[in-house]
């Protein structure tokens, strides 16, 4: 499994498939978050992989 | 990048981004190197990406942030602060910081408070406090040019907006440049073709720390619920929200609204402040201050 956290929160979802994949299962727009991966930024295509942690930076702010 | 069809490593990225805000900076003419540049921060990611973009391009520009007294102590104001004294210090460049307690004798939640105008509405409030001491300060220092880290996100959710609304004198000002008049300092958006993302990325990738946290007034504004249905259409039909303010500024430059220099303001100097109003006697800013004292 691949956990996925956004501000805290910790989401687990299958590995092997792209982070776009993995974010539009997890009803999140690709377009609203930024992912690293142990501190690098990652695109969209690259696969998960089992026992990784991604981090989602939210990108877009009000005013 | 879908918008662009593009895919760029972290090192061209990060020169990609400073030689299209030049282009755009030189194709909507905002300013040039002999002009003297007040970039306005809040500590977030756009402001301070803009701040280092136009420093790397070698522009004379020098910050001002505007503390508006929001949360407790270490709060989110007190933490915006910190983000934009470190930023400049650590770059070696002069920062205005204009407290609005210190000099109003309030906090911008407590005016919001007090006044009609902020009731329910402390954006409102922060609105035209913002506007207001901008240009004052950039007229006070002699700054040629006020620029401002609106991103295409931005300006998409503003132009979304009062398309729903049909608010054509808003629609008219939207523009990446907004020439000085008599009393107004001329503005510029150097950043009003970027995505939101791709300036956080380019935060990141370039080490600026920024404040991540969001104001606790913007949340479940309508200008994020705008950019949310934007990201939408995006994610289903990539350059969407691009080709939405390109066509808007297209079809305003080819005549679908009035004229610029065909809009007539009558303005005339605020009786306390001095700042140009279209309102008889003092300006919207200073009633704000008005209305606190008649309440006292």
């Amino acid at each position: 499994m691949v956990t996925v956290i956004i501000r805290g929160h910790e989401f687990e979802i299958r590995s092997g498939m792209t982070l776009l994949s993995s974010l539009v299962k997890l009803d999140i727009l690709p377009e609203t978050v930024l992912a690293t991966r142990n501190g690098e930024m990652i695109t969209e295509d690259e696969i998960l992989r089992d026992g990784e942690r991604v981090e989602l930076i939210e990108v877009i702010s009000g005013g | 990048m879908r918008q662009h069809k593009l895919a760029l490593c972290k090192h061209h990225f990060l020169e990609w981004i400073p030689a299209q805000t030049e282009r755009f900076i030189k194709k909507y003419e905002m300013f040039t190197r002999y002009q003297k540049i007040l970039v306005a921060v809040s500590g977030g990611k756009d402001s301070l990406s803009l701040w280092d973009i136009l420093i790397k391009l070698g522009y004379q520009v020098d910050g001002l942030y505007i503390g508006l007294g929001i949360g407790d102590e270490g709060g989110y104001s007190d933490l915006s602060r910190q983000m934009c004294e470190n930023f400049s210090r650590e770059r070696g460049q002069k920062l205005h910081i204009i407290d609005i307690k210190r000099k109003y004798g309030e906090t911008l939640p407590q005016i919001a408070q007090r006044t009609r105008r902020g009731k329910n509405k402390a954006c409102s409030v922060c609105g035209l406090t913002k506007r207001h001491v901008m240009n004052q300060v950039s007229k006070n220092f002699n700054y040629d040019v006020l620029v401002t880290g609106h991103n295409l996100d931005d300006e998409a959710a503003v132009l979304f907006g009062n398309t729903l609304h049909w608010a054509g004198d808003f629609m008219i000002r939207q523009a990446p440049v907004l020439p000085a008049t008599p009393g107004f300092t001329r503005k510029a958006k150097p950043l009003c073709r970027f995505y939101e993302k791709e300036m956080a990325a380019y935060a990141i990738l370039s080490g600026i720390e920024y404040i991540y946290e969001e104001c606790p007034y913007s949340i479940g504004s309508t200008s994020i619920y705008y950019k949310q249905q934007l990201n939408r259409l995006e994610h289903n039909n990539p350059g969407e929200k691009l080709r939405f303010y390109l066509h808007f500024l297209k079809a305003k430059e080819s005549g679908l609204f009035v004229l610029p220099d065909e809009i007539s303001q009558d303005l005339h100097e605020c009786s306390n402040c001095g700042q140009p109003t279209s309102a008889d006697g003092i300006c919207s800013f200073c009633r704000m201050f008005d209305q606190i004292e008649g309440m006292i």
